[in-house]
């Protein structure tokens, strides 16, 4: 049987000779396996091209989908950044009312930190940093949650600071929240070298310089208890706020108001100078709680 | 110079020259022109507690330079100090008037007025001359004084000052001492490191840093206000404004006869213990 085999014949129609094939049947049924193999595969193909074809139609919409998406994420993120922006402003404003809650409590303010931003590590460099781009929409969710229980905390606070000034109109007219007058800081609150011995020694207020002559006025309502000559602060007007708040005003040109007289947040109380210890145009400004030189900005609001 | 005061009963002091000492009660009209002039009150009692009495005071009309002294160190040097320091500061003062380009004569604004320099340069010269008297006797060796000076000029009232002695401000309701006290204490609580409350309990309360005479030289405070007519000037050592509160005295200076106030002032602290020497000079300004 193995053996068997069929002859094929080929007959021409003319003088050329009949021609003889000889096809053994293993020949055949492998030819034929081999047949329904290829035409197997070729059925598969052209059945996983149309699928692709349909898939390859969807492509440019999902595309675009995709694009609109991702543009939303970073509206979003970018919103996200700016309620983070605001909240901590909001939470530094939180700390500076607190500060002055804490005004008549010296062993409070004494251990009070710092209400300026803390510098965030390495924010410099930033716009050379793709973090913002590889974060998940899990991420996000997560950041979202933490700044709504921080934005939930925010309002308690300042529920509670509106309940305590509701009742202390007169301690919030009294704190010299407002600057004394505008200009350019040319020395801060704190340790600096002295201009004119080149030491290193502790600085007691802010100086602001400006024009000769411009205005200076109260910060906040008070009584003149000094206005006069001192030593190296020349010409010098102090306010006693209250409430242990002291402001002193150095090296003017000119006093408007004497010892004794009340004055309102913004009266004009005296001129920028250049009298006493002082090596140009400018007010030295200084703000003492119980006799204890602070940092005026700290009191600052309106920054 | 100085040597004939060494020996001397420094309770006495109060009787020695002329124009240093108790005055009660003095009226000068200032120079043409100028509408204000000052009375003034003296006074300065041993207190309870100690044996001497160390401070001293001058009222000079003719300048109207009024000078509260309190002398610490040894058992003669602290009077000897504070008696150098008055007579020197009016002695520099008057050469300074009688020279020919007297500041008592100019009328200038309060911050170019020259005479804080010549006050400042008296007390200089006040702290060499208690140095130089230490140096030539042993006796008197670490002796030391405050000094709180106010000379009347015009419309000015200008300070020098060094230690813990006070000048005050009386005007209507206000109370403002305008020196600042040279004290440990104010340090700390500069510092922060106690209340003001504490301090009028510290045992370190009688520590000054800086006084006339213990070195050769000193840094002197100055500082000058603009009068305004009813002004009082309360200048007092330490035994008045450590048993006295701010508010009593203005109290007693609205309530008070000029020429009882520093009597009633004193006799307050007296009754308060008087644990150390008690000096009170009053000015009052009021319309010529």
């Amino acid at each position: 049987m193995a053996n068997e085999s069929f002859t094929l014949i080929v007959v021409p129609d003319r003088q050329s000779e009949v021609r003889r094939f000889r096809l053994r049947r293993v020949w055949l049924i492998q030819a034929l396996v081999g047949l329904g193999v290829v035409l197997l595969t070729t059925a598969g193909l052209v059945v996983h091209y149309g699928s692709v074809v349909s898939e390859a139609r969807e492509n440019p919409a999902l595309r675009d989908e995709n694009l609109k998406l991702k543009s939303e994420i970073a509206v979003i993120r970018e919103q996200l950044a700016h309620v983070q922006g605001t909240l901590d402003r909001v939470e530094r404003f939180d700390q500076k009312l607190r500060a002055i809650t804490l005004l008549s409590d010296p062993q409070r303010n004494l251990a009070m930190g710092p209400t300026e931003a803390a510098p965030t590590l390495g924010s410099s460099d930033n716009q050379f940093v793709r973090s913002t781009g590889q974060e998940s929409p899990a991420a996000l969710a997560a950041k979202l949650d933490k700044l709504s229980a921080e934005a939930t905390r925010q309002e308690q606070s300042l529920q509670e600071l509106q309940a305590y000034f509701a009742g202390q109109k007169s301690l919030l007219a009294s704190v010299p929240s407002v600057w004394p007058t505008r200009g350019w800081v040319t020395s801060d609150f704190g340790s600096r070298v002295d201009p004119y011995t080149s030491e290193r020694v502790m600085h007691a207020g802010i100086d602001i310089a400006g024009p000769h002559g411009k205005e200076i006025i109260a910060p906040s309502d008070g009584t003149v208890v000094f206005s006069g000559l001192e030593g190296g602060y020349g010409n010098v007007i102090v306010i006693d706020h209250g409430y242990g708040i002291k402001t002193r005003y150095g090296h003017l040109a000119s006093l408007k108001v004497k010892a004794g007289e009340r004055v309102k947040r913004g009266d004009l109380i005296a001129a920028m100078g250049n009298t006493g210890r002082s090596t140009g145009p400018h007010l030295h400004y200084e703000v003492r709680v119980n006799g204890i030189a602070q940092n005026p900005r700290k009191f600052i609001l309106d920054d | 110079m100085w040597g004939r005061y060494e020996n001397g009963a420094l309770r006495e002091f109060a009787s020695l020259p002329r124009r240093i000492g108790l005055r009660n009660l003095r009226a000068v009209s200032k120079t043409a022109g100028v509408r204000l002039k000052a009375l003034s009150a003296g006074l300065t009692d041993v207190g309870r507690k100690r044996s001497h009495n160390e401070d001293s005071y001058l009222i000079d009309d003719e300048l109207q330079l009024f000078v509260v002294a309190d002398g610490m160190g040894g058992h003669a040097g602290g009077g000897t100090a504070s008696r150098i320091a008055v007579e020197t500061i009016d002695k520099e003062l008057r050469g300074v008037r009688s020279s020919p380009t007297s500041p008592f004569k100019a009328e200038t604004a309060l911050q170019d007025s020259p005479l804080p320099d010549f006050l400042r340069a008296a007390v200089e010269k006040a702290c060499f001359e208690i140095y130089r008297a230490a140096q030539e006797d042993p006796r008197l060796a670490g002796m030391g004084t405050t000094v709180i000076s106010l000379c009347i000029q015009h419309e000015h009232a200008l300070f020098a000052h060094v230690g813990d002695s006070r000048a005050y401000l009386v005007r209507g309701e206000l109370i403002q001492q305008i020196s600042e006290d040279h004290s440990l204490v104010n340090e700390q609580i500069k510092a922060g490191m106690i209340t003001p409350d504490e301090a009028r309990h510290s045992r370190y309360k009688n520590i000054i840093t800086r006084s006339v005479g213990f070195e050769e030289e000193v840094q002197v405070d100055v500082m000058g206000i603009m009068l305004e007519a009813n002004d009082t000037f309360v200048l007092c050592s330490d035994g008045l404004a450590n048993l006295v509160e701010d508010k009593e005295i203005r109290d007693i200076v609205g309530s008070t006869e000029l020429k009882d106030t520093p009597k009633k002032l004193v006799d307050l602290a007296n009754e308060r213990g008087g644990d150390d020497n008690i000096t009170v000079i009053c000015v009052r300004i009021v319309p010529a």
